[in-house]
C-alpha cells in the first residue's frame, strides 16, 4: 500500500509537470515495479524499510535514481531476463515479467551496491508530445 | 475486490470492479477468480475496463488464472485500458491471450475452438 502511495504522488507532480496520461503510464509501470523489487527481494524476509526515489526531468525523458537499505542484488549485478518464447501456457512462467518491463522501458540501467545501500540509476524516455 | 459474474451467450462474464490489480492485489483477485468460475462453465471472458493499471503481478495472477481454467475453458480479455494493453505488449502476452477491444466485440467473436 505504501507504493501505491507513492505511485500516486509521482503520478500528482508528473500531471503538474505537465506529463500525459499515455508517459504517465509508462512511468507507472516502471517505478511500481522497481519498488515491487526492492520490497520483495531487497527487503525480503525483514521490516520494510525505506526507500529513496530522486526523479528529475532531463531532456526528453526521466533520469531515475532508486535506493534502499536491504539486502544486495544476488552476484552484485541484476539478473538476466528475456520474453517467453512465443504462446505456450505451460512453458508460462507467472513471475520474471517485472525486469523485463523495466528493461524495456530504460536506458542505461545501472545497479551498484555502496555500502549498506542499493542503487540504482536509469534514464526513462519519454518520446512524442509529452502531453500524450 | 468485487468480481461482479454474469451468463452472456453462453460464456462467463466476469467484470473486475477496481482500478488496480498490482503486487497488493493480485492473490487476492486470483482467489477471487477461482472462487467465481468454479461453478461456471464455457469459456470465460475478463472484462478488464475498469482496471487502469497492472503491473507483472497482475499479469502473473491473470496468467494463473488461465492455467487453473485449463484448455477447455479458454481465458478471454476485454476493454484493456490503455496502460494494461501496454504491459501485455510489453511482455508479448497479447500473443498469448485473445484480446478484444470490448466486451461486446469479445461476445460476438466466434465460438470456435476452446
Amino acid at each position: 500500500m505504501a507504493i501505491r502511495r507513492a505511485l500516486r504522488t509521482l503520478s500528482h507532480w508528473l500531471i503538474r509537470q505537465g506529463i500525459g496520461p499515455s508517459h504517465r503510464g509508462t512511468v507507472q509501470i516502471v517505478i511500481a515495479e522497481v519498488l515491487n523489487n526492492v520490497a520483495e527481494h531487497a527487503y525480503r524476509g525483514t521490516r520494510a524499510g525505506p526507500v529513496t526515489l530522486l526523479i528529475c526531468i532531463c531532456g526528453a525523458g526521466l533520469a531515475v535514481h532508486v535506493s534502499d537499505r536491504g539486502a544486495p542484488m544476488p552476484g552484485g549485478q541484476l539478473p538476466d531476463c528475456s520474453a517467453p518464447d512465443g504462446p505456450g501456457a505451460e512453458a508460462m512462467n507467472e513471475g520474471g515479467y517485472g525486469l523485463l518491463l523495466i528493461r524495456t522501458l530504460t536506458r542505461d540501467l545501472c545497479y551498484t551496491r555502496n555500502g549498506t545501500c542499493n542503487n540504482l540509476r536509469f534514464l526513462l524516455p519519454l518520446l512524442g508530445d509529452p502531453r500524450e | 475486490m468485487d468480481l461482479p459474474t454474469e451468463n452472456r451467450g453462453g460464456r462467463q462474464v466476469v467484470h473486475v470492479d477496481a482500478p488496480r490489480i498490482d503486487a497488493a492485489a493480485a492473490i487476492h483477485f486470483k482467489d477471487r477468480m477461482r472462487e467465481v468460475t468454479t461453478s461456471g462453465h464455457g469459456r470465460v471472458v475478463l472484462d478488464l475496463s475498469r482496471v487502469e493499471f497492472l503491473d507483472s503481478s497482475g499479469l502473473g495472477a491473470v496468467v494463473s488464472v488461465m492455467k487453473q481454467l485449463g484448455p477447455d475453458r479458454r481465458l478471454d480479455l476485454a476493454g484493456l485500458t490503455p496502460t494494461v494493453a501496454k504491459v501485455f505488449r510489453l511482455t508479448r502476452m497479447d500473443s498469448v491471450f485473445r484480446i478484444h477491444p470490448d466486451l461486446d466485440t469479445a461476445l460476438a467473436s466466434g465460438s470456435d475452438a476452446a
